[in-house]
C-alpha cells in the first residue's frame, strides 16, 4: 500500500504558497500599472503648465522600457500561482502542471536578461538627466541572483516532466 | 522507447548550477576565514554608528551565518552533482534538497531573532529587512517543497521498479 502521506504534505502547503504567488502576482500587476500611468501622468501635468525644459519629461518616459519586464514577471507570478493551484488539486506530474513551470522559468529568464540590457544601454548612455538609474554592478548581481533562479525553475519543471513520463509509463504498464 | 532528451537537458544544465553552487561554495568559504581572522584578531566593525553589538559577538553571528550558508550551498552543490551523474529520483538527492531547504528555513529563523535582538539593543523598530527575512523563507520554503517533488517521483520511481 501506498503511503500518500507526501502528496498530502504537497498539497496542503501548495494552498498557502498559492496564496503567496496570488499576491505576488497582482502587486507585479499593479508595478506595471504604475510603470505604463507615470509617464501618461507627466505628459498631463506638463499639458497643464509647459516649461521650456523640461529634463523630467524625457527621464520618465524610460520608464516604460521597464514595462517588458514587468509584464514578464506578471505572467511568471500567474503561471506559478496556476501550478500550486494545480499541484494543491492533486495534479502533480501532469503535462499542463509541467508547462505552467516552464512557462515561469522562461519568463523570468527573458526578464533578467532584458533588465539587463536595458540597464547596460542605460550606462551605455550616461544621460545625466537617467542618473541613478544605470547602476551596472547591482544589476549584474541581480542578473546572476535572477538566472539562477530562472535556470532553477526551468531544471525543476524538467524533473517534473521526468516523473511524468514515469507516470505516463507507469499506466500503460498498469 | 523512451525519450532520453528531457534527461540529457537536466544533466546538462546541471552541470551549470553546480558551477554556480560551488561558487556560492567558495564565497561562504572565504568568508567563513575572514570572519575567523577579524575575531580572533579583535576587528570593529565598520559603520558610522559604531557597533549595534559587541565586536565579539557581532564577529560569531557572521561566523555562523557564513557556516550555515556554506552548508546551503554544500547541499546544493552535491544535489547538482548526484542530478549531473544521472540520480534524479533517488533517495540521497532528495535528502540534499531537503536539507538545503531546511538549513535555509534555519537561517532565516536565525536571521528573525538577531533582528529583534538588535531591534531590543538599539531600541528602535527594524523593518527594512523583514522583506529579505521574507524571501528567505519562500526560497527555504520553495526548496523544501520541491523535495517533497521529487520525493513523489522516488516513490513512483520504485513501485515501478518493484512492478518490472
Amino acid at each position: 500500500m501506498r503511503n500518500f502521506e507526501n502528496k498530502q504534505k504537497i498539497m496542503k502547503t501548495s494552498g498557502v504558497m498559492q496564496f503567496i504567488c496570488g499576491w505576488v502576482a497582482l502587486g507585479a500587476f499593479f508595478q506595471g500599472m504604475v510603470i505604463l500611468g507615470w509617464p501618461i501622468l507627466h505628459i498631463i501635468r506638463h499639458l497643464h503648465s509647459p516649461a521650456p525644459s523640461s529634463p523630467d519629461l524625457h527621464s520618465t518616459f524610460w520608464f516604460w522600457f521597464k514595462l517588458p519586464f514587468s509584464v514578464l514577471e506578471c505572467i511568471a507570478w500567474i503561471n506559478i500561482w496556476n501550478f500550486f493551484g494545480r499541484l494543491k488539486a492533486g495534479h502533480i506530474f501532469d503535462a499542463p502542471t509541467v508547462r505552467r513551470l516552464a512557462i515561469a522559468g522562461k519568463c523570468m529568464l527573458t526578464g533578467a536578461v532584458y533588465v539587463y540590457i536595458f540597464d547596460f544601454l542605460l550606462f551605455l548612455l550616461q544621460n545625466p538627466a537617467l542618473n541613478g538609474l544605470g547602476k551596472l554592478g547591482d544589476s549584474t548581481g541581480e542578473l546572476m541572483g535572477n538566472l539562477t533562479a530562472g535556470l532553477a525553475i526551468i531544471l525543476a519543471a524538467w524533473l517534473l516532466r521526468e516523473g511524468q513520463m514515469l507516470q505516463e509509463e507507469q499506466e500503460l504498464t498498469v | 522507447m523512451r525519450n532520453f532528451e528531457n534527461k540529457e537537458k537536466i544533466v546538462q544544465v546541471s552541470g551549470g548550477l553546480k558551477i554556480i553552487s560551488l561558487m556560492g561554495m567558495l564565497f561562504w568559504g572565504q568568508g567563513i576565514i575572514t570572519f575567523l581572522i577579524m575575531w580572533i584578531s579583535g576587528a570593529q566593525q565598520p559603520g558610522e554608528n559604531g557597533p549595534i553589538l559587541e565586536p565579539n559577538s557581532w564577529h560569531f553571528n557572521l561566523i555562523l551565518v557564513s557556516v550555515v550558508e556554506f552548508i546551503v550551498w554544500w547541499n546544493f552543490w552535491s544535489f547538482f552533482s548526484r542530478l549531473k551523474s544521472g540520480h534524479l529520483f533517488d533517495p540521497l538527492t532528495v535528502k540534499r534538497l531537503n536539507r538545503a531547504g531546511w538549513w535555509k528555513i534555519g537561517i532565516w529563523i536565525y536571521s528573525i531573532i538577531l533582528m529583534c535582538v538588535e531591534n531590543k539593543l538599539q531600541r528602535q523598530l527594524q523593518t527594512h529587512v523583514l522583506s529579505d527575512l521574507l524571501d528567505g523563507l519562500f526560497v527555504g520554503v520553495g526548496i523544501v517543497f520541491a523535495a517533497w517533488l521529487l520525493r513523489e517521483g522516488q516513490t513512483m520511481e520504485e513501485e515501478q521498479k518493484l512492478t518490472v
